[in-house]
């Protein structure tokens, strides 16, 4: 029994690492324009198909580099022309314009690559089991795969935020975006670059899950709301809680699908509900922070 | 910094401009017309797609053999997508704008069972086409409503026994959880049960789980013969991708209920595993016709007919042939001459006796068992073994709980 | 002012023949008129009070499961449906309100989607009640029993003068609310929480009763389309359907008070012609509400209040 437990941790770990990766795209994007971005999961879809198309050009490590960085391109474009007019006015404006990106992008993707989905192969290499033949054959490469670009991913942010100059300025942004332009900062571009790397968190997502899970206009709901609840999980306000969020709202809903089948789909909701009714501020929340 | 062309005026002109597109109303002339209320947009927009185009290639024969009873056959189609509350409106909209004197309609058997509610107040005459939840034919039976695709209990019927003859009789259910997912594991519960088997462990995952990783490692520690699992749509292509990714196939026979071809083509080739029913395929050897059917299909609309073109084939030729044998529009005497009435082989386009059953008005088409594979055609992704005629998968009908009420 | 109520009121009694004459059918109107309500009841907590909530849809699912199972299993009456429909829904709203007004922000709007989803999967799974996803059918809306009059409601010209009437009787408490000193406390609520707080308005009660009373009028709008359709789906709690009514209030003004009704008819016409005309409708209604977003902000009311105010 404690085996099985352990297997469906680690199982639960894998969902983790795609909720991880957006819930950290949504904090960066969040705490410094201050924007609720409900086309994350969109920006994945079109990450998922970007890498598609690539992959039948260039192959699948090509497009795993290349579909996220052009997603990020189409992030900068929609930021300036749809995001950057909506940062002095109403919140709920650019939260309902978010609202209908969303909806526009995952049509998008169905009026081009039409409604049921397309096939994504991943390389030979990756599909074997890790260690046939034991317990843990469920463990395929590319689910190890998944995992360590995951952790990748994490760390080189860490990196980035921690030191480099640039990873100064998105922290004082995020920290006070206000006296950091009263220093002299030109902001918007911290903006633009915010936005930029957010989304291409959710592009390699994108990629990944396409492997895992296949590729279909509706893949990026499925993801976007477990992302938010890591997100509050973790804390608002904070880019590492929201990281470690992802990654325990996919242990917790693994854990829980093996005790009753269907709570894994609520167990998100219900991690939510708690957290927000005891503890609003996440685990690692940030104080004034939206209140 | 980037300043705007886009004035407010320019895109309050350019919205104006296209929602100038009025309601406008249709030409009505000596014709019959018949509504199809389907999903053209949305998740399942393909399967209504590949419906609605069935349903022209039928509508144009019927014109071209001269109609029926002299008059020209019409064909109106509306986007439910998906939705009971936008299919029932639409089908408001067909009845008193465009005046039909008969639906079809839907994939989903949610809106199909809204669908057929609502023509029933309307004494109009329905075909389900899409729905295959067996309440249709069922508990919600009605005078108005027949239905084509087959139901859950045929699906288990039919290939129940062909697995557990081929594999074993200890099988393992993953299903999604509802009730048609309920319900399928019911049928194939009872069937196995029935050959003298049983099942090792059941499964309900909700719509929309994308990692089966837990639910699979619960089934390949149980080891059975058969692993079932009647995931549709998205969630199908998900398990059966995992499945081949854990090389589960290699252990046990994969097998299901009902696949479509649609789904299996979203699948990449090493997913495209398993055993299940269609309920028709393109490729029949046995069944002249159905080549002749094939080849015009596949040069109006440079793809292959899916059981879902079929679908709207069949629901426009019997429409035309019931009311020519009823020598009326009325849809009551038109229902009554649906019953028992047999599909010629150039409509059912399969082996076999096809006809509606009186008792619940189900369509008794042939069930379609085989497995997916690659054959040389690209398109050819099934091998047919079996098709186990309506007549032998469908249950009792006493055992259907349906009864049907005329209007007094 | 009195004389455009006069038009307005006389266009909403005409509506049907107009429709009709225009080349569409009578029950868009009702259909228009229902989505309306919901969007104008949403907006008493969105626009006036100043919370976005994504979860109103579990009211308009309470609403028509509530009228609906009223007509199968308790009585065939329905005013009775319309009833207990819509207490069911505040109901609702009275039970979760206490929890839901203690957050704010993008706190509340994330718990609006939670409770919304529970209510999805109740009526998702709770089959032997709902019916599942195959929706609750086998009830339709009854005749009229007024003053020894039967008033047949099956024709759908009859159900919309019914519709109309519910609409205007709760657009009427509407405005009363709106208009009240209760309604102005909902505006401090919304321009400035903290000053309305320190003035010693108890933020929290007043935020209750607005959700309360958006809930009634969401279920109220809940019932009416259960009867339209005489079906009550799962869908009609889904967050997606919470997300059409912001987009109805958004796009109609919510500034306004029947901003939210112009905004529901805009969003269905728009629905019904484009769906008619191209396979990418959605794709098409996406672009267009992010243009609306972009420029028209005010929505549609504040767009023609200003364009009456220019032509001075």
């Amino acid at each position: 029994m404690d085996l099985l437990l352990l297997l469906q941790l680690l199982n639960g770990l894998v969902s983790g690492a795609f909720y991880a990766l957006l819930a950290l795209g949504l904090a960066l994007i969040l705490s410094l324009t201050r924007i609720i971005n409900l086309a994350h999961g969109g920006f994945l879809v079109v990450g998922a198909y970007l890498g598609y198309v690539l992959t039948g050009l260039l192959g699948f490590y090509p497009a795993l580099l290349l579909a996220p960085l052009l997603l990020a391109l189409l992030g900068v474009l929609l930021e300036a022309f749809l995001l950057r007019p909506l940062y002095a006015r109403d919140p709920l404006e650019s939260l309902l314009l978010t609202f209908g990106l969303a909806l526009v992008l995952e049509e998008a993707v169905r009026a081009i690559f039409g409604p049921v989905g397309v096939p994504f192969r991943i390389p030979e290499g990756l599909s074997a089991p890790l260690f046939p033949d034991t317990p843990f054959f469920f463990l395929t490469r590319y689910r190890a795969f998944v995992l360590g670009m995951a952790a990748l991913a994490g760390l080189l942010v860490f990196l980035l935020l921690r030191f480099t100059a640039l990873g100064l300025y998105l922290r004082a942004g995020a920290q006070d975006r206000e006296m950091l332009s009263a220093l002299g900062t030109d902001v918007r571009r911290l903006y633009t670059l915010a936005f930029a790397l957010g989304v291409y968190l959710a592009g390699l997502a994108g990629v990944l899950a396409a492997g895992q899970l296949g590729l279909s206009p509706t893949m990026g709901t499925g993801l976007l709301m477990p992302s938010f609840v890591a997100l509050i999980l973790g804390g608002v306000g904070s880019l590492g809680g929201s990281y470690l969020g992802g990654l325990l709202v996919g242990m917790a809903s693994g854990l829980a699908g093996q005790f009753v089948a269907q709570a894994s789909e609520f167990a998100p909701y219900i991690i939510l509900a708690l957290v927000l009714l005891l503890r609003p501020r996440g685990l690692f929340g940030q104080e004034g922070f939206f209140e | 910094m980037l300043r705007y062309r886009l004035t407010r005026r320019g895109v309050l002109r350019l919205g104006l401009g296209s929602a100038a597109l009025a309601f406008t109303g249709r030409a009505q002339g000596e014709t019959i017309r018949v509504g199809l209320v389907g999903p053209l947009s949305g998740v399942y927009a393909a399967l209504g797609r590949n419906e609605v185009e069935g349903a022209r290639m039928a509508v144009d024969d019927v014109n071209v053999q001269g109609g029926v009873l002299g008059r020209r056959l019409e064909l109106l189609v509306e986007d439910s997508a998906t939705r009971t509350d936008l299919g029932v409106q639409k089908l408001r909209k067909l009845v008193e704008r465009d005046r039909i004197q008969f639906s079809l309609g839907e994939v989903s058997s949610g809106v199909s069972l809204a669908l057929s509610q609502a023509a029933a107040e309307y004494k109009m005459l329905h075909i389900v086409t899409g729905g295959h939840a067996d309440d249709i034919t069922g508990k919600s039976c009605r005078w108005n409503t027949f239905r084509i695709p087959t139901t859950s209990t045929m699906e288990a019927r039919a290939i129940g026994p062909l697995l557990a003859e081929r594999f074993g009789k200890n099988w393992y259910i993953i299903t999604p959880d509802y009730a048609y997912g309920w319900s399928l594991q019911e049928a194939f519960t009872r069937v196995v049960e029935r050959l003298g088997g049983k099942v090792l462990g059941a499964d309900r995952v909700p719509l929309g789980t994308s990692d089966y990783s837990a639910v699979l490692l619960k089934a390949a520690r149980a080891k059975p013969d058969v692993l079932l699992t009647f995931q549709a749509g998205d969630d199908a292509v998900a398990i059966l991708k995992q499945i081949a990714q854990f090389g589960l196939d290699k252990q046990m026979a994969i097998a299901g209920g009902l696949q479509d071809w649609e789904n299996i083509a979203a699948l990449p080739k090493e997913a495209r595993i398993g055993w299940w029913t269609f309920e028709w395929y393109w490729i029949q050897p046995n069944v002249p016709e159905v080549k002749a059917f094939v080849d015009r299909y596949r040069r109006r609309y440079r793809k292959v007919p899916t059981a879902r073109s079929w679908f709207g084939y069949a629901a426009i030729w019997s429409l035309a042939l019931a009311i020519q044998k009823a020598k009326s529009l009325d849809s009551v005497k038109v229902a009554q001459a649906l019953e028992g009435l047999e599909l010629p082989r150039n409509v059912a386009l399969q082996p076999g006796r096809v006809y509606y059953r009186k008792e619940d008005h189900q369509l008794l088409t042939g069930v379609f068992v085989g497995r997916v594979r690659q054959g040389q055609d690209p398109d050819d992704l099934f091998e047919v073994v079996r098709v186990v005629p309506g007549e032998e998968a469908a249950p009792d009908p006493r055992d259907t709980g349906c009864r049907i009420v005329y209007p007094g | 002012m009195k004389v455009r109520f006069a038009l307005f009121f006389l266009f909403l009694l005409l509506l049907p023949w107009l429709l009709k004459a225009l080349g569409s059918y009578a029950a868009l109107g009702s259909y228009i008129l229902i989505w309306g309500l919901a969007a104008m009841g949403l907006n008493l907590l969105m626009g006036y009070a100043g919370q976005v909530s994504f979860g109103h849809a579990a009211f308009l699912g309470l609403g028509a499961y509530g009228a609906g199972l009223t007509l199968k299993h308790l009585a065939p009456s329905t005013p009775l449906a319309l009833l207990l429909g819509t207490l069911l829904a505040a109901l609702a709203a009275l039970l979760l309100g206490p929890l839901v007004v203690r957050l704010k922000g993008i706190y509340f709007a994330t718990f609006t989607i939670v409770f919304s989803q529970l209510f999805y999967f109740l009526a998702f799974q709770w089959n032997e009640v709902t019916g599942g996803d195959d929706g609750l059918r086998g009830f339709a809306r009854q005749d009229l029993h007024l003053l020894g009059l039967k008033v047949d409601l099956t024709a759908s010209e009859a159900y919309y003068y019914f519709v109309l009437a519910v609409f205007l009787l709760l657009a009427y408490l509407l405005w009363r609310t709106v208009d009240s000193p209760l309604g102005r406390a909902f505006l401090a609520l919304r321009e400035n929480p903290l000053r309305a707080r320190f003035l010693g308005l108890k933020v929290e009660r007043y935020l209750l009763g607005a959700f309360v009373l958006s809930g009634a009028a969401v279920g109220a709008a809940g019932a009416l389309l259960a009867m339209l359709i005489n079906f009550a789906q799962p869908s009609m709690l889904h967050w997606s359907t919470s997300g059409e009514l912001v987009m109805m209030a958004f796009l109609g003004g919510r500034y306004h008070f029947f901003g939210p009704l112009l905004g529901a008819a805009l969003f269905r016409v728009m629905e019904e012609v484009l769906s008619s005309v191209t396979k990418e409708w959605m794709l098409f209604l996406g672009s267009l509400f992010i243009l609306a977003v972009l420029f028209f902000p005010g929505g549609l009311a504040d767009f023609l209040r200003r364009w009456a105010w220019n032509r001075r």
